[in-house]
């Protein structure tokens, strides 16, 4: 299997085990507390602000050795939790193979019904901005 | 007061579900005479208004011209010829600002407040840019309180119209209404109301605020959606050119040359089928309220918030903002290191329903220098119950959750 769809399986095996809305907060919540405890004020620029989202979001994605690295911040410390787990899907792959990345890591997934229009869309938002990275 | 067990049961949604409803601000839950006026209006003489000649239209007519006269006696309108039926009081504001447009010029202005709904917003900005008038943007204090001077300081005698609610949606807070419109009048301006988030709280008498006009919504006011209103006075309503136009509105109509006669005040305000089944669903909401009677239940809800403030006030690192200025069941609070959008996700967890982010108010939120803020509001059927759990919750999740980030962030 493609290290690429382990990925996905593994991020499918996670969350399923996580059996209640408030489990899977949790779970969020301790992805965005263990990535980082501080406020990267470089990172909260326009230019990386997602737009249109309720709680400001803040994604940059670099290309450092032709392989994608990717920091996320936001206001919101669930939403910072949701970003980061999306984003560590993409982490070191190529652009194009980010580009080939058709699946939405959240589909069909419990925790995607836990999420308002407006969050799953600043997700998508986040993760085309990924795909986009030339 | 008014037995809160025996009104609680009225209620399908707190009979059936365990949710702790705290957003009746957002909309109110329906009692089930709501509900049972609607449907036996559908399944027994479901007919539409004003034209049929037949029994179950004429009889329907009765009905919505019924929930007319009721909603006139609800707010003491002079008469039921005030009142019209819009969409909601978002279209009851854009109605206005649309007719209310053919009179401005550069030379006018319409002031506005930092502490309005965008509803309440919006179209008068939109109007403006239109007309070329000046919008003027009376301040809130630090706490978000708007002082009847911070309105009244911006009216000259080029002032059209003042637009300000009646209530905040976010903060619970009530400006002087009456001053500000006798200093209006006193400048030659009209007056718009909104009184989305006061008509479900406290009695409300348009003739003793003497304003020109006042909208609200039937939904927060345990009515169905779909149904609001326009209060206007006749006079001023007269003035104004119908902004829809269509079947029903519309008394003769004319060839190209010549002008259309629309039909007499509230009608042409009302063209296509208007919410029938609504309106009657309306007026059973309003009887429902007027079984209490609005005093007694803004002397309940008036307990409850103080109360729901006190407890709220207790937990470290809450900040209500506003506090001693909440009138109306609604506040809004934040909390360092997790956001708004955070607290409600974690509670709703828990089963609690509150609201977070900007409440359709950004030029508030700009003024108060935040983002978003969470929200409570409480509605006749709320009770202490509803308040600690949720006081509990949130005391555990900011104590679990909160603060989060380590020092230096």
């Amino acid at each position: 299997m493609p290290a690429l769809e382990k990925r996905l399986v593994a991020l499918r095996l996670t969350l399923d085990q996580l059996s209640s809305e408030l489990d899977r907060l949790d779970y969020l919540i301790s992805i965005a507390m263990a990535a980082h405890q501080r406020v990267d004020e470089s990172l909260r620029r326009p230019e990386f602000e997602i737009a249109g989202c309720a709680s400001r979001l803040w994604v940059r994605v670099t290309a450092r050795e032709g392989l994608l690295h990717i920091d996320c911040d936001s206001d919101s410390v669930i939403l910072r939790g949701l970003a980061i787990m999306v984003s560590e899907v993409y982490e070191g792959l190529t652009p194009w193979e980010a580009r080939e990345v058709f699946a939405d890591p959240l589909q069909g997934l419990e925790l995607a019904e836990d999420l308002n229009d407006l969050r799953r869309e600043s997700l998508h938002k986040v993760m085309a901005r990924i795909r986009n990275t030339p | 007061m008014p037995d809160l067990k025996a009104i609680r049961e009225r209620f399908p949604f707190l009979r059936t579900c365990n949710t702790v409803y705290l957003d009746s601000a957002a909309t109110a839950q329906k009692p089930d005479v709501v509900m049972d006026a609607m449907s036996a209006f559908y399944t027994g003489n479901y007919a539409s208004v004003h034209r049929g000649v037949y029994d179950i239209s004429l009889l329907a007519t009765q009905r919505y011209e019924k929930a007319r006269a009721a909603t006139a006696r609800f707010i003491n309108a002079v008469s039921p010829a005030e009142i019209v039926f819009t969409q909601g009081a978002t279209a009851a504001l854009n109605l206005l600002a649309w007719s209310l447009s053919a009179g401005m010029n550069q030379h006018s202005n319409v002031v506005v407040t930092e502490l309005e709904h965008h509803a309440n917003y919006l179209p008068w900005k939109a109007m403006c840019k239109k007309t070329g008038a000046s919008l003027r943007v009376a301040k809130v204090g630090e706490d978000g309180f708007l002082t009847a001077d911070a309105v009244t300081s911006q009216m000259d005698s080029h002032t059209a119209v003042v637009c300000v609610t009646a209530a905040s949606n976010v903060l619970g807070c009530v400006p002087a209404i009456g001053e500000i419109t006798a200093c209006a009048h006193a400048c030659g301006a009209l007056t718009v109301i909104d009184g989305a988030q006061l008509v479900a709280h406290h009695s409300v008498d348009v003739q003793a605020l003497d304003c020109d006009f006042f909208c609200f919504s039937a939904h927060k006011l345990y009515g169905p959606t779909g149904i609001g209103v326009l209060y206007g006075k006749l006079e001023q309503l007269q003035m104004l050119e119908p902004w829809q136009l269509g079947g029903g509105m519309v008394d003769s109509v004319g060839s190209f040359e010549e002008e259309d006669v629309w039909q007499p005040v509230p009608l042409r305000f009302e063209a296509g089928t208007p919410p029938i089944a609504e309106a009657i669903g309306f007026h059973a909401a309003l009887d429902f309220l007027g079984e209490y009677g609005m005093d007694k239940i803004a002397a309940m809800e008036e307990e409850l918030t103080q109360y729901a403030l006190l407890e709220t006030s207790r937990i470290p690192h809450v900040r209500i903002i506003g506090r001693e200025h909440v009138t109306v069941p609604v506040f809004s609070l934040s909390t360092e290191g997790l956001s708004s959008y955070d607290l409600a996700a974690l509670l709703n967890a828990y089963g609690i329903a509150v609201r977070c982010g900007s409440h359709c108010a950004q030029p508030l939120m700009t003024r108060l220098g935040c983002m978003d803020t969470l929200r409570v509001s409480l509605g006749v059927y709320s009770t202490i119950n509803d308040v600690d759990n949720f006081c509990t919750r949130l005391e555990s999740i900011i104590n679990k959750y909160g603060r989060h980030r380590c020092a230096g962030s």
